[in-house]
């Protein structure tokens, strides 16, 4: 297999705004509707009608601080919100023409970087531990750093930003984004350890009594996959593909790769295959209706894929090394050849670190072990996206906080 | 493509189509005028023309907006031509030698009878067709100048004698709209000899005020000055000031051009109801230049078929009769507002409007987003139909106010 340079890497891309006229003219379209749809439907609440309304009120600095406010992410947010399922889905300029572009502007607002200044509670002697350096950990620390808490991150990677660093493309999230947005959460109250995995270079044992809360914030972080793929040469787990596709310098490139699933990550991973592969073929187990990915996803893995099989589930390899599907409403069989098959199925919660401190049920939290244990962002969260995860954290906070008798 | 004819006839000149430069930076020169004639322009009335050029400053314009509208309203600080008069008087004979079927109205301006005799002979040995006089600019560095002039009177019907004594032309004064009284000014001005009113000038005005350097824009040097207003946001002053113009029994009968605000067929059409029977258009030419009039012309065609009518003339103050009194206006009757579910897109904007800018009439169904009227509370005042983005009110219902509207029946009343 020959290697080339990665053209995945970063440095290819280049991030187009739109400008201050373009935004104010998208603003400027809005209804200022009665009860706004567009708020009623985030789950940060992030209200879109307010910076909106002081957007076109001409007031652009208080705009871009409101973003701040109410969400720590904006700017990341501001690229990969699925909003057509949020604030983007019943506004209401839609039925006279088309929605207002609602991520865009809040993209917009968030570019211009401003925050209001923070005000920080006096330390209080309480340390917190947190379980993973994602987004959603991060934004934990820095709301319990507010109200005077210490807080120690543990994470198994060598950075931060969990998924947004390692399961999305650098088309889509460029890591300036991610730095603009996590770096100012970082404060001497957060103290980081990278490359430290749950379970194995840390144990229940060594921390339960140490900390006053352990917070949880490893996501869904176990792929799915079919027992008769394991540790077969020509398969990668979605999660590893696109690790390996925004990171290694150089890359292997395929004749032809097919993606299995039908995810936005199993979209992310067309997108970035058909980049390094001659062919790139995606197969879904369901028909294509079923397809849970979200318009944007699909737009750009239909765009990427040469073709796309429905209603075909992986069975085995032949002989020859192919995988073979079968008819997931019959019984005929077809043999999808390859030479990399990339498996995006789908993540759940990895019990095998997390059964020490939660009863686990069906792969859903039920309660707890321990009483100074908690968890917030996908783990609880049903929508599994990035807003609805950051919306699981100011509950918990609270919840922290009142174990602590802290508020 | 429809095909009707355009043509009128103004102070015994026979006009192709009614629209016309007013005298402004659009016609400024050969180049622009011949360029607007050759766009179909029915006439121009040539920038004014003074003894000494003006020295003009620089940044000379502002705009009024809102949300997403430019040119709500426009502000110019320019006065009178730049070029010395012999320049212009050359543009002038040069125009009219090689567009002998437009119309080109000279406009002067002086400060003394001598100085606008001079003017009137001059323009009418270069060939203009009638002469406007310039009573009107409010923004002259001469403080003697411009609207002053307007405002007064008795200069006006000294100035229009004077002129009048020296040219045989059709002459045509343009008036201020800063005064109370148009009629009064115009009156004089007919007594004067003055044959036709053009009307509205700009309006003073002070249209922004930077919020950094605390002046008003546009920023001369860190200053600014009080200047014309004109654009959209002005047509209806303008519509008012001809309305009372015809609505005097003393100057019901004098021609006039119509100005103010003049930016699609719509607007010429209503100045035409109201009496106009030429067009002068500028800030819409400055937006977005002589090519407008192909729209102007064919959008009056259109007009003009509608309502049966072969000559422009036969629609000239035929809005005129029905504007009355407030105290004559039939009040015994209100008109409640119609809702079209299916056309509602369920903003709640006539919910909103209702409450806090009219009497709490609108209820707002919170699950469905509907709004709906409660005819207790409604007073007819149609607010709601004005404020729904997407013309889902309609007027609906007519009833009579109790005890009001005896032996009538609803649907005679003209809604």
């Amino acid at each position: 297999m020959a290697k080339k340079n990665n053209p995945l890497i970063e440095d290819n891309y280049q991030e187009e705004l739109l400008d201050l006229t373009q935004i104010q003219a998208e603003a400027k379209r809005c209804l200022n509707c009665k009860a706004p749809r567009c708020s009623l439907m985030c789950p940060m609440q992030c209200e879109p009608h307010r910076f909106i309304a002081l957007l076109n009120s001409g007031n652009i600095e208080e705009a871009a601080k409101f973003v701040y406010e109410k969400n720590l992410l904006s700017y990341i947010c501001g690229h990969i919100c699925p909003s057509e399922k949020y604030c983007e889905k019943n506004c209401l300029r839609g039925r006279i023409d088309r929605v207002i572009k609602v991520r865009e502007i809040h993209r917009y607002l968030a570019s211009l970087n401003r925050r209001d200044e923070e005000e920080f509670q006096p330390l209080n002697n309480k340390h917190a531990l947190i379980i993973g350096g994602g987004p959603v950990g991060l934004v934990m620390a820095h709301k319990l750093a507010k109200r005077g808490l210490k807080s120690t991150i543990l994470e198994k990677s060598s950075y931060l930003g969990g998924a947004l660093r390692q399961q999305i493309p650098a088309f889509r999230l460029p890591s300036s984004v991610i730095d603009h947005d996590l770096n100012p959460l970082l404060n001497e109250r957060i103290e980081i350890k990278l490359k430290m995995t749950f379970g194995k270079d840390v144990t229940c044992d060594d921390v339960k009594d140490k900390y006053d809360a352990i917070i949880f914030t490893t996501g869904l972080d176990k792929p799915r996959t079919y027992d008769f793929m394991l540790d077969h040469p020509k398969v990668i787990l979605a999660q590893d593909f696109l690790k390996m596709c925004r990171h290694e310098r150089e890359i292997t490139t395929y004749d032809k790769i097919v993606v299995i699933g039908g995810s936005d990550t199993a979209m992310d991973c067309l997108t970035s295959a058909k980049k390094i592969a001659r062919e790139v073929i995606g197969v879904y187990r369901r028909e294509k209706e079923r397809l849970r990915a979200n318009k944007e996803s699909l737009e750009m893995g239909f765009k990427a894929a040469d073709d796309f099989i429905f209603n075909r589930t992986p069975i085995r390899f032949d002989e020859a090394g192919n995988m073979v599907f079968k008819n997931y409403y019959g019984e005929e069989e077809e043999t999808i050849p390859a030479s990399l098959y990339v498996l995006a199925i789908g993540v759940l919660i990895d019990d095998s670190y997390l059964k020490d401190f939660f009863e686990i049920e069906d792969g859903v939290i039920k309660n707890k072990k321990i009483s100074n244990v908690f968890y917030a962002g996908d783990m609880s969260s049903s929508d599994k996206t990035l807003v609805s995860a950051l919306s699981t954290v100011e509950d918990v906070v609270d919840k922290v906080l009142n174990y602590l008798n802290l508020d | 493509m429809i095909k009707k004819d355009l043509s009128i006839e103004f102070l015994g000149v026979k006009f192709k189509n009614p629209f016309m430069l007013s005298s402004s930076p659009v016609g400024n020169c050969y180049d622009m005028c011949a360029k607007a004639f050759r766009s179909g322009w029915g006439g121009i009335v040539y920038k004014t023309l003074i003894k000494d050029p003006c020295d003009e400053c620089s940044p000379r314009y502002d705009m009024l907006t809102k949300e997403a509208t430019p040119f709500v309203g426009f502000k110019n600080m320019e006065q009178l031509t730049e070029h010395p008069l012999e320049d212009d008087l050359r543009d002038i004979t040069r125009l009219k030698k090689e567009f002998p079927d437009c119309v080109l109205v000279a406009s002067i301006m002086a400060g003394s009878d001598e100085d606008w005799k001079i003017l009137a002979k001059q323009v009418e040995d270069a060939g203009a067709d009638m002469i406007e006089l310039n009573f009107s600019c409010p923004q002259m560095t001469d403080t003697h100048l411009g609207s002053a002039i307007g405002q007064n009177p008795d200069l006006c019907r000294q100035y229009c004698k004077a002129v009048k004594s020296a040219t045989k032309l059709p002459v045509i004064a343009k008036m201020t709209p800063n005064i109370t009284d148009m009629c009064e000014v115009a009156l004089a001005s007919m007594e004067g000899g003055a044959d036709a009113i053009s009307a509205i000038n700009t309006i003073k005005s002070i249209l922004n005020v930077d919020l950094d350097k605390e002046v008003g824009l546009p920023i001369v040097n860190g200053k600014s000055s009080i200047s014309g207003y004109s654009g959209k946001a002005v047509k209806p002053v303008a519509l008012r000031f001809i309305q009372q113009l015809r609505d005097n029994p003393k100057t019901r009968n004098i021609p006039i051009s119509g100005i103010g605000g003049i930016e699609t067929w719509r607007d010429a059409a209503e100045f035409i109801l109201l009496g106009a029977s030429t067009l002068q258009v500028t800030t819409a030419i400055m937006q977005y230049g002589y090519r407008i009039i192909d729209d102007l012309c064919n959008g009056l065609m259109h007009y003009m078929e509608e309502k049966g009518v072969d000559h422009l003339s036969d629609l000239v103050g035929r809005a005129n009769k029905n504007v009355i009194p407030a105290e004559e206006l039939d009040r015994d009757f209100k008109i409640y507002p119609k809702i079209d579910d299916d056309k509602c897109v369920g903003c709640g904007r006539c919910y909103i409007s209702c409450y806090d800018g009219s009497h709490q009439a609108m209820e707002w169904d919170k699950k469905t987003r509907r709004p709906t009227c409660n005819t207790d509370k409604c007073v007819g005042c149609l607010l709601c139909s004005l404020v729904c983005p997407v013309g889902a009110i309609s007027k609906g219902e007519v009833v009579f106010k109790p005890g009001r509207g005896k032996g009538r029946k609803t649907k005679d009343v003209i809604i």
